[in-house]
């Protein structure tokens, strides 16, 4: 069997850098995030009143967006943890679009949705393979 | 496997035309539950036009796994929205059976869909 790297990993230099970055920049976000809703940074509670969500769901959708984030850490679940992922801002996206917030604050979670996708496309040939985008 | 993979991705698609297209049509039944959810009337059109295109991808063989990865976006965005107004534990999971059926229906059809999902993943 290959190692993953061997597998998947991009021939040109300064792709996967820039993939490794966006794994980390996502990755390092959503643990910030998590950790955030875990213990109710400020701005949490404001941001979960805006969305008209209950605060006491707040411990919950913090161990979620962990579990998930472990999941796409671990190179053999990441694109297992990223359709996990897609689930989650599908449902920040709802919830945004739902209070009625701006274009931006309600399209952010698509845009993260595509930083978390964007180095599980470039690292990994078989999901480059599946995803027809910029098919050669 | 295969047509049992069929079988299953049809279940989806064929709930997912009838959903998208009672989102355009907005008998009162459709508006009612919606608004329930907290969504504004004038957002279930898009709602509904969003999922018929998303559907359309994900039967379209070449865009498959995208549409599948939409559909999960659309799927989670309906778990949130039951989960926020804490609805019974069926609603909230019902949309992931549709999610499951979405991905193993692909997964069956194509066996390069698991070996993408749980092979290898990252490496970085």
């Amino acid at each position: 069997m290959q190692t993953t790297v061997e597998n998947s990993a991009p021939q040109a230099g300064p792709m996967l850098w820039t993939a490794r970055a966006l794994y980390g920049l996502a990755t390092l976000f959503m643990l910030f995030d998590s950790g955030a809703k875990l213990f109710v940074a400020p701005g949490v509670a404001d941001a979960f009143r805006r969305q008209d969500m209950s605060l006491s769901l707040a411990p919950v959708i913090a161990t979620i967006l962990l579990a998930l984030t472990v999941l796409y850490v671990i190179p053999r679940t990441s694109v297992f943890g990223a359709v996990l992922l897609t689930g989650y801002f599908g449902g920040a996206c709802a919830c945004n679009l739902r209070a009625g917030f701006g274009p931006f604050e309600t399209l952010f979670p698509v845009i993260f949705g595509i930083v978390v996708w964007a180095p599980i496309y470039l690292l990994n040939k078989d999901v480059r393979r599946l995803i027809p985008v910029l098919r050669r | 496997m295969i047509y049992f993979g069929y079988a299953l991705s049809a279940v989806a698609v064929l709930f997912f035309l009838a959903d998208g297209a009672s989102k355009l049509l907005k008998p009162e039944p459709v508006v009612k539950a919606t608004v329930q959810l907290g969504y504004a009337e004038s957002a279930i059109r898009p709602i509904g036009l969003a999922l018929l295109a998303f559907t359309v991808i994900y039967v379209l063989p070449a865009t498959s796994a995208f549409g599948a990865i939409l559909l999960t976006g659309y799927l989670g965005g309906a778990v949130a929205s039951n989960i926020r107004v804490q609805a019974t534990a069926f609603n909230c999971m019902f949309p992931m059976i549709f999610a499951i059926l979405v991905w193993a229906g692909l997964a069956l059809r194509n066996p390069q869909i698991y070996t993408a999902l749980f092979h290898h993943g990252a490496g970085a």
